[in-house]
């Protein structure tokens, strides 16, 4: 490839970053408020306000998108903007695609607001948005991406720089994530089933779900500091060798993680263990860059005194080590079967997107917004202010995490003596925790209050200056390289093809065949790199990656699908990973156990769609694990065949309240009515909401039909006259259960939501119910 | 226990690959040229505040090439 230079004048576009600025500002002030209201509900129940769309199950959706997508979101995009034209010394490619991300992403934060809240929801954390938004979320994706790449593509600096390759794995990575866990078949126009069912749901969904943690507040985040901390710190980067390491390790392994999600439930043994193993190799990589980090503060510590923003790039990158050690601690099977289902988890992650997000938007926005407004920081001393308040929320937020987390895991464990449970009654634990909610809900206002401060403080600076806009000199490159099609066609992605090939066949095969695999595919790419370095004589390898945007995005994209496919297709294809359960009674009919495996009648699916829409898997999990203290508590340990007709999975990852795997038959009709209406009722202590408008409220009887019409297309066993007969089966089975109800004086609509949700819990774990009068004088389990 | 086994003898095989590609890129000198690199970011502080009319001018030769050219790459 020939290279010519001249040199040429750029003005950037620094408009968008603005835009982008503001709304870092306005959505994280919303995102910390509604984490503060829902922390409020823990604490205090009236908190919910009586008002299904303000009530905690629903809020908690909008709290992480909030925090995630909306703040966390608009930040790297005003980071990205910011430093990709000046690493690459050019425009953005287009001043159109740039403004069109922007509102596209900002009418996609206000439709989240708007379905969250009313109950519009997929069930799958972090992954709640409906159809109609997933696929505006995949078009703006798209809008970025053409736009970042072109900008690649008519750069004047031949090199991209380790900020820039961040962002490459994350606009890759993400968009591999979010088709993939959104592929659905849409029920109506706002409703969808995933295609996925049960483990392989859940599977997926933890892939997504923990990437989204890695590609979405991770990746973009590490660009964003080896781009700010040096210019911030004024040294360049402690080693460009460490951050070739950091990149490459850190992208290839964190993929494999995200089955830690899953240590001990239904999902096959051997894709936990390789969450494990890989979850425990991220300390590596995570803490080269952290180390990176904090070097690259060599000879500057000074400022740590002096100037804010130093604080909370130091401040960011130690939370974001501590979080890394903590992640794969958490992810050792042993510690995790303490600490999952407990707010430790919620500590953890809070110590992530407080300490590492918060924190480097802080130093960023602190940074940028005097050089984007050609002014200077109206008030170093608010700034001071915001560091200390915030950091002490943190600690309050965190630690109190930790207390109620450890305490919760052990209380859960603890058996006596005889090897019974010591505290059975699962409302103690909550009674125990209470004070370390308010302490949490504490630690949030303080930080809120730090952001409000930061927010005064940049709108005053805002003010006393004008946007500026920048021009800089530079050496234009006149390209004259392989065209697209050569590129697409060029040995390097036919090999990366065949890479990915192999991949699959190590994932699916047996252990014999995937051991020769995975030796072949090593000795392969070892080989080949060496034979093309020798060609090269002379020249870097990595340097002529780094040269070629194209090039590089394939080897991204190679990295991050070798863990992915491994783990996924697997589970997916092969049937042994979900395996049938035959079981049969001592007169050899088919037992319990059997019937599991039959299909939701439509009112028990109806009352289904309300436990998603309401949200209880944000406090409830279905998943008993093979522990005996699990066993005693809530029956036997839950299988992954139980779950094949389950879209989406619901087994949660948080037990505010206790798992309901095996809650079916567990109490009578009567007590599920009041505990809805009214749980301190039945459950004296307990902050969950109250759910009494579900007694209002009716089953849309169509609904449910085109409901069972799209499960059929995914495979769900209903026959056509199942279908045709629903509405007529929901009345009656509604109506056994509304009868027994009303003999012990309680009038319920027998087509009520509420009486759905109770057909629905008292299905949880066991085989079918009856539907009909008929059934009820039959012995069906 | 497969597992185990399994798990234990992929880790050796990548860390065994890493090494060797690793001491190979090192000798080589594969990460030198980062020495360059590593001063990108603080070599936009030579930034100027553009005056109004510059903007429009500066943009234009950029707008001209790529349309005369029809080439992305082409910039003068």
């Amino acid at each position: 490839m020939e290279v010519n230079s001249v040199t040429k004048r750029i003005v950037y576009d620094d408009s968008v970053t603005r835009a982008f600025t503001i709304a870092t500002l306005v959505w994280g002030a919303v995102g910390l408020l509604l984490g503060v209201i829902v922390a409020s509900q823990i604490s205090f129940w009236q908190m919910n306000l009586g008002t299904s769309w303000l009530s905690f199950g629903r809020l908690r959706p909008l709290h992480t998108n909030a925090a995630i997508f909306a703040f966390v979101g608009n930040m790297i995009f005003a980071g990205v903007y910011y430093s990709t034209q000046r690493l690459v010394k050019t425009r953005m490619a287009s001043d159109a695609l740039s403004w069109l991300h922007f509102w596209g992403w900002q009418l996609i934060i206000v439709a989240a607001a708007i379905t969250l809240p009313l109950g519009l929801s997929q069930g799958k954390e972090y992954a709640e948005l409906i159809w109609p938004i997933d696929i505006a979320v995949t078009a703006i994706w798209v809008v970025f991406a053409v736009n970042f790449f072109w900008t690649l593509a008519i750069r004047n600096e031949k090199n991209l720089y380790v900020a820039i390759w961040f962002y490459i794995a994350t606009i890759v990575t993400v968009a591999v994530l979010y088709i993939v866990n959104n592929i659905q078949l849409p029920s109506g126009p706002l409703h969808s089933f995933s295609i996925f069912t049960g483990v392989q749901d859940a599977l997926v969904q933890w892939w997504y779900g923990h990437n989204a943690v890695a590609f979405f507040l991770t990746t973009p985040i590490l660009g964003i500091m080896y781009y700010f901390l040096p210019k911030a710190a004024e040294r360049p980067v402690y080693s460009y060798r460490l951050s070739i390491v950091h990149f490459w390790s850190l992208i290839f392994i964190y993929i494999w993680a995200g089955p830690h999600h899953l240590l001990y439930t239904a999902l096959p043994d051997w894709a936990q263990t390789l969450g494990m193993i890989f979850s425990l190799m991220l300390w590596a990589p995570s803490w080269g860059g952290m180390l990176n980090g904090l070097l690259t503060l060599r000879g500057a510590w000074h400022k740590f005194l002096s100037d804010p923003i130093i604080k909370f790039f130091a401040v960011a990158i130690t939370f974001y080590g501590m979080s890394t050690f903590e992640g794969p601690l958490l992810s050792i099977k042993s510690v995790n079967s303490l600490a999952h289902y407990t707010d430790w988890i919620i500590g953890h992650v809070h110590a992530g997107v407080l300490g590492w997000n918060g924190f480097m938007a802080a130093g960023m926005l602190y940074w940028m917004v005097p050089r984007l407004w050609g002014t200077k920081l109206h008030s170093k001393k608010l700034a001071e202010a915001h560091f200390w308040i915030a950091t002490l929320g943190m600690l309050f937020y965190v630690i109190s995490m930790w207390v109620s987390g450890v305490s919760q895991g052990l209380f859960w464990r603890a058996l006596d003596a005889d090897a019974f449970l010591k505290y059975p009654d699962f409302i103690e634990g909550v009674l125990s925790s209470r004070f370390m909610y308010h302490t949490r809900l504490l630690g949030g206002v303080l930080y809120l209050i730090g952001f409000i401060i930061m927010l005064v403080n940049l709108a005053a600076t805002i003010r006393s200056g004008k946007p500026s806009t920048v021009e800089a000199k530079v050496t234009a490159l006149v390209h004259s390289g392989p065209g697209f099609w050569k590129l697409i066609l060029s040995p390097a992605v036919g090999f990366s093809l065949l890479i990915v090939a192999l991949a699959v066949v190590l994932g699916s095969a047996g252990i014999l065949t995937g051991i020769v695999t995975l030796v072949f595919i090593e000795v392969l790419v070892v080989i080949l790199i060496l034979a093309y370095s020798a060609r090269k004589k002379g020249k870097s390898w990595h340097e002529m990656v780094e040269a070629h945007p194209m090039a590089f995005t394939v080897l991204v994209l190679v990295a991050i699908l070798i863990g992915g496919m491994v783990e996924i297709i697997p589970t997916v294809a092969i049937n042994r990973n979900v395996p049938q359960i035959a079981v049969v009674d001592s007169t050899g009919a088919p037992a319990e156990y059997a019937y599991i495996q039959t299909p939701y009648s439509p009112l028990e699916l109806a009352g289904r769609e309300i436990y998603v829409q309401e949200g209880c898997y944000n406090c409830h999990s279905q998943m008993v694990r093979p522990f005996r203290h699990e066993t005693l508590r809530y029956g036997d340990y839950s299988q992954a065949a139980e779950f094949i007709y389950d879209t989406p999975f619901q087994w949660g990852s948080k037990r505010t309240g206790p798992d309901l795997h095996r809650v079916g038959g567990r109490y009578a009709h009567l007590w599920h009515h009041l505990h809805m209406i009214d749980p301190r009722s039945t459950s004296p202590g307990s902050n969950m909401p109250a759910y009494a408008s579900l007694r209002d409220s009716r089953v849309d009887l169509d609904e449910i039909t085109r409901k069972m019409r799209a499960l059929k297309k995914l495979g769900v066993p209903y026959s056509e006259a199942e279908i045709d007969a629903a509405a007529a089966v929901i009345l009656d089975q509604g109506q056994l259960i509304s009868s027994d109800l009303a003999k012990q004086s309680v009038e319920v609509a027998p087509d009520s939501d509420l009486i759905a949700l109770i057909a629905y819990l008292q299905r949880l774990g066991r085989g079918p119910q009856p539907v009909s009068p008929v059934m009820t004088t039959q012995e069906v389990k | 226990m497969d597992v185990l086994i399994l798990t234990v003898f992929i880790s050796l095989i990548l860390v065994a690959g890493g090494l060797v590609l690793f001491i190979a890129r090192l000798r080589d000198g594969d990460f030198e040229h980062g020495d360059r690199l590593s001063l990108m970011p603080l070599s936009d502080d030579t930034e100027t505040e553009a005056a109004p009319e510059k903007v429009a001018k500066a943009i234009e030769p950029r707008r001209q090439t790529r349309a005369g050219s029809g080439d992305s790459h082409g910039s003068q």
